[in-house]
């Protein structure tokens, strides 16, 4: 390449919170995770697939966070994925074979059936209903780097206990061990959520780099002079990267970015509230609940009322994300050919998103990643796609500067995560950890019982701790839930706390808590015991 | 409807109510192991909602038996606070006392054991808090918040620039001196990113409708 002018690192951030609900058959919120493999983590790996298999060379980051990986290996939860792609092929197959509707609906349906067996086909076939082996295959033919996250997606500087941060820590490394093989080169912090002292416990824990909102970096002191264009070092050599607004403004832009595009699949126009009540019982909820069934069979259209979309065209829809792709190539191209001409060095253009954007949100989005990379590898002499730490080694002198307290969220700071409607989580919070390092550093030889209510104990505490709760309160989206799910938490914290002191152990309410709230398997409540 | 008891039901009244119950490989069994697994799945959803009740009636308020004051970053200058205290003291002698670096930068009356509320305090300084009875100039402590640092919402003022090289594979910090192109070209570039991060409104994913 002779004229390069430098990288292009795509970060995809892989997070839902940890939903398992064995009590109910059906429960509701178990589609987050159902909706995101069908239009997202499945999509995105046949499309990394296909590249491989063309030849084309790319390097992209992904992180898959602990609670998703828990998902995504419990038996369970992939026996009721099964059942939802199941139930929406005999509902396709069903309705082609009714042959109503116009041609492009018809067309439509068709495109759909087609997904959907492919989607079966890699997830019960090819995967064999294990997704995160057809990423680990990518990790190690070098397409791919998965870097892992704190253990629940915590915000680290809104927690107090200094034990704590090192756990979430120390927790997400071990859930990725035990997938991966391998120990993680980079951390994301859950919603780049960092605070002066976060350093030391990514550096000791053996972690090289991380990621930061753009002001995380700009604000670091001393001032960096390279901006976001390159990482930082701390004094113990973590390198921090930072977010470029430019090349993701495009795509995260709700106004003028991409997936605003009239030719795009609309998000709310779902034919499960638009089909009969008996097809509802009979394909999407026995107790006839209607949601979002996944299938969408209109576009954007423009600013007009969900009852006036015009039908998809999935052709023209494509073509729109190719041509997409070809300006943010553009793009992260001028920009990168500026940079140069002021550094003396290729510049680093770090642009990270939550990867469920791509094809749940933005259905077209995982089309969208898939031109990008075919193009830049084609067709671009100015950049190529990096990871960081392939960066770090072709660029291992970087400026020594302590990063700046900041988030990626709304304000860029902790405000959504603690306000007036979610401040009570935190002082529960504070304490339940307390009681956790107490009781992990007091109990040196529990009997079995009694090591598995501590263990559970450590899983309360930890599910307690994930951010997406205090999120969804601020949000108002799944907030009933949010709050009923950190409240169950911390009861169920607080029950186990009294019943190992008073040492009277309810068996049943133990069972019910460990099938429920299984997150991490391998957990030892040993880990919460503070270092010497 | 009069309830039959399970025995006197015949096996297509089994069947149904072993389909309610969501019975896997029912058509295999027999009458009895029919009654069998009937009856052990009611149990295990007996035991299982008097579990979630359970949990689902504790009171979330909690006495944690043990003074407590949290102190938390919310925003560039603005910090929150809660506290639950017991004491022997005066209501009204109740201060509450925020600390940079040992030195005292606000001070002033809660008249409360417990309480909660949002500060204006200076950006990018570490914070302590402290809750206890102050008598005529004598303030003592009864507890103390663990250490946090106040958000900044600009750049840092410091431009000296050290460099290091650190090999990715071991981890060898080298403190190295190297030559930059345009200095102040790098410098209006980064007002500009600073400008472009401000104006970026971000999607907010609903999870649901």
């Amino acid at each position: 390449m002779k004229n390069k002018r430098g990288y292009l690192s795509i970060v995809l951030h892989s997070h839902l919170p940890f939903v398992k609900h064995p009590e109910h058959e059906f429960f509701l919120e178990e589609n987050w995770l159902f909706e995101a493999i069908t239009e997202t983590y499945l999509p995105l790996y046949i499309s990394f697939e296909r590249l491989k298999r063309e030849g084309i060379k790319f390097q992209l980051t992904m992180s898959i966070t602990p609670p998703l990986i828990s998902m995504l290996t419990d038996s369970l939860l992939m026996e009721r994925y099964q059942r939802y792609l199941d139930s929406r092929l005999s509902f396709l197959r069903d309705e082609i074979r009714e042959d109503k509707g116009s041609a492009r609906e018809k067309k439509t349906l068709q495109f759909y059936l087609n997904r959907f067996e492919e989607l079966n086909y890699f997830f019960d076939v090819k995967l064999n209903r294990d997704i995160l082996s057809g990423f680990k295959e990518l990790q190690e033919q070098g397409f791919l780097e998965i870097i892992t996250c704190t253990a629940t997606h915590e915000i680290l500087p809104l927690e107090l206990n200094e034990r704590i941060r090192e756990v979430q820590v120390e927790v997400g490394i071990d859930a990725y061990k035990r997938v991966f093989g391998r120990a993680p080169k980079g951390i994301w912090l859950g919603e780049c959520a960092y605070t002066n002292g976060v350093e030391k416990i990514l550096a000791s824990n053996g972690i090289k780099f991380t990621f930061l909102d753009t002001h995380g970096v700009l604000y670091a002191e001393p001032q960096p002079l390279y901006g976001v264009h390159a990482p930082i070092y701390s004094e113990e050599g973590v390198a921090f990267f930072g977010r470029d607004p430019e090349a993701s403004k495009q795509v995260w832009s709700a106004k003028e970015g991409y997936p605003g595009d009239f030719n795009y699949r609309e998000f709310y126009r779902d034919i499960g509230y638009e089909i009969s009540a008996e097809k509802v019982n009979k394909y999407l909820h026995p107790g006839g609940f209607r949601f979002d069934s996944g299938i969408k069979m209109h576009k954007i259209t423009g600013n007009v009322p969900l009852n006036k979309k015009e039908l998809y065209d999935r052709e023209k829809a494509i073509a729109t994300a190719d041509t997409h792709a070809a300006n943010f190539m553009f793009n992260v191209e001028k920009e990168a050919e500026y940079l140069l001409s002021i550094m003396d060095r290729e510049p680093i253009i770090v642009a990270p998103f939550d990867t469920e954007l791509f094809g749940h949100w933005w259905f077209e989005g995982s089309d969208f990643i898939e031109f990008l990379l075919r193009k830049i590898d084609k067709y671009s002499d100015k950049i190529e796609t990096i990871t960081p730490f392939n960066y770090l080694k072709k660029y291992p002198t970087n400026q020594l500067s302590l990063p700046a307290p900041s988030t990626w969220g709304d304000g860029g700071y902790f405000s959504v995560w603690l306000n007036e409607k979610n401040d009570w989580v935190y002082s529960h919070l504070y304490m339940m950890g307390k009681r956790m390092i107490e009781l992990a550093e007091k109990i040196t030889t529990p009997d079995n019982t009694i090591e598995r209510v501590l263990t559970q104990m450590g899983r309360e505490l930890l599910l307690a701790e994930s951010s997406d709760w205090t999120f969804l309160i601020t949000t108002g989206t799944a907030s009933n839930y949010s709050i009923d799910r950190v409240k169950f938490h911390i009861n169920a914290f607080n029950e186990l706390y009294e019943e190992v002191k008073s040492n009277i152990i309810d068996k049943n309410l133990l069972e019910f808590l460990e099938e429920r709230d299984s997150i991490f398997p391998f957990l030892d409540y040993r880990v919460f015991r503070r270092k010497k | 409807m009069n309830k039959k008891s399970y025995g006197e039901m015949t096996k297509k009244e089994l069947l149904d109510v072993a389909k309610r119950h969501e019975i896997k490989g029912r058509h295999k069994m027999n009458k009895t192991t029919l009654i069998d697994a009937i009856k052990l799945k009611g149990e295990t959803k007996e035991k299982i909602a008097k579990s979630e009740e359970k949990i689902k009636r504790r009171k979330l308020d909690v006495h944690y038996g043990v003074n407590h004051l949290e102190l938390l970053p919310k925003e560039p200058g603005n910090v929150y606070v809660h506290w639950k205290i017991v004491g022997k003291g005066k209501k009204s002698d109740i201060f509450l006392r925020l600390k940079n670096k040992g030195k005292t930068v606000l001070e002033i009356p809660v008249a409360s054991y417990k309480g909660k509320g949002y500060l204006r305090v200076e950006e990018g300084k570490p914070l302590t808090a402290s809750i206890g009875f102050k008598k005529g100039k004598r303030f003592v402590s009864v507890v103390s918040s663990e250490e946090i640092v106040v958000p900044r919402s600009k750049p840092s003022a410091k431009k000296t620039i050290k460099w290091a090289y650190v090999d990715p594979d071991i981890r060898r910090i080298v403190k190295r001196q190297r030559k930059v192109q345009d200095k102040d070209a790098l410098e209006k570039r980064n007002e500009k990113t600073e400008k472009t991060a401000k104006t970026v409104k971000y999607i907010k994913i609903p999870k649901e409708r």
